[in-house]
């Protein structure tokens, strides 16, 4: 699959969410940011999963590290 | 004290007032069904996902029935003990757990995981199958440390009949935490205003209530009802991943500053914010990181355990109750 092109449509899909206009990036952190509330990491999580047909484990996830839209779609394809 | 491998506040303990256990064997799947069209009704408003993908992910939070997970959460977070609610909606559900069956599976869990849960047993004073003297019953059992009541369900914390239950209340002086504010949209949020409230906090005194996500919802209403009365707490339940809120940071700031810290007590309603980095994520929020929302000192102590170890029926004589006149 184009990772590049998956990352770049998740980000569209996080700026268009978060509605702030602020430049981020498949790097930048979601939360701590502000960028995504809780409903909006759902929204997004589901959105790489159809885009992927893979499943994210939320067990497995480190979210002791950075999340962001790269890290979220890294672990949803290794799993 | 055991040791975590995080201690956000070295020699204080830390309780999350608010929890569950996330099974779906214990919630009904209408109010499953109700919790997603939730979720998706606010993503779909901005047309954002569908509503498949939704109930999937919130299925997968709802896994941990034997509580294992909780417990990774808690101790990487540095909680020492959390508070299980277990609402009973089977009067208004049938076929959903009632108090009976919730108290022993919520007690299997306590046995598996030994001193790390209190639970708050849910009922439903319309119930036919269990009456005031089974309260009694699983009190003089230990089995429960306080009540849970989901008025949503259809009925008033201050109905008539909720006042034999809150007479064993006294009696074994377990507190009362009452749920308000909108839930699954299979159930009436007519009933979750939290002045419902009123009318039995006036006439059981001695019975502690605590107000369910009442930082969040009608928030205002919840502190003035603090204020007046002193058998009265509110608690911060899914303050962290309400939608609407704005900056829950700053909302929390300002709540601690209206003259009723003492009486707000920390919850992080798991499996909520699960998505987001659950009970560590939170704790680093509130104590760690640059700017946190938390400083140290005695009201942190009290919000982030303190005001609830003092509520809990054999923990009356704890040294938080002493900082606090009631």
């Amino acid at each position: 699959m184009d990772v590049s092109g998956t990352e770049q449509q998740l980000t569209e899909w996080v700026q268009d969410w978060s509605e702030s206009g602020a430049p981020m990036d498949a790097t930048t952190e979601l939360r701590h940011s502000g960028i995504l509330d809780s409903i909006g990491v759902v929204g997004l999580v589901a959105r790489i999963e159809d885009l992927t047909g893979a499943t994210f484990d939320l067990d497995t996830f480190d979210f002791s590290s950075t999340v962001c839209v790269r890290t979220l779609l890294t672990h949803c394809l290794a799993t | 004290m055991r040791a975590h491998p995080v201690d956000p506040l070295p020699g204080h303990v830390i309780v999350d007032g608010h929890c569950h256990l996330a099974s779906t064997q214990l919630i009904p799947e209408e109010l499953i069904a109700g919790s997603v069209r939730n979720v998706t009704g606010q993503l779909q408003v901005r047309g954002k996902v569908e509503p498949t993908a939704v109930e999937r992910i919130f299925r997968r939070q709802f896994s941990d029935d034997s509580a294992d997970r909780l417990v990774e959460q808690m101790d990487a977070a540095g909680v020492e003990v959390a508070v299980l609610m277990a609402p009973d909606f089977s009067v208004r559900i049938p076929g959903s757990p009632g108090m009976l069956e919730l108290a022993a599976t919520h007690e299997s869990v306590r046995r598996r995981h030994p001193d790390r849960f209190r639970v708050f047993i849910g009922l439903d004073p319309r119930s036919q199958a269990y009456g005031p003297g089974d309260l009694e019953r699983l009190a003089q059992q230990h089995q429960v440390d306080g009540v849970k009541l989901y008025p949503p369900c259809g009925f008033s914390p201050s109905d008539r009949l909720m006042y034999p239950y809150y007479e064993v209340c006294s009696r074994y002086r377990l507190p009362v935490l009452v749920h308000t504010g909108p839930t699954s949209d299979c159930l009436d949020f007519s009933w979750g205003d939290p002045l419902l409230l009123g009318t039995a906090v006036r006439d059981f005194p001695a019975v502690d209530f605590i107000i369910g996500h009442g930082a969040l919802f009608s928030w205002d209403r919840c502190v003035a009802l603090a204020k007046e009365r002193r058998n009265v707490y509110l608690d911060t339940a899914g303050l962290a991943s309400a939608p609407g809120i704005g900056d829950w940071r700053a909302h929390l700031r300002h709540l601690l500053a209206l003259g009723v810290g003492e009486r707000i007590i920390f919850g992080s309603d798991w499996p909520l914010a699960r998505t987001m980095g659950g009970l560590p994520w939170l704790l680093g929020e509130l104590t760690g990181g640059a700017d946190p929302v938390l400083q140290p000192g005695p009201a942190t102590d009290l919000f982030l355990g303190g005001n609830m170890l003092r509520l809990l029926p054999d923990q009356r004589s704890a040294d938080a109750t002493n900082e606090v006149p009631r």
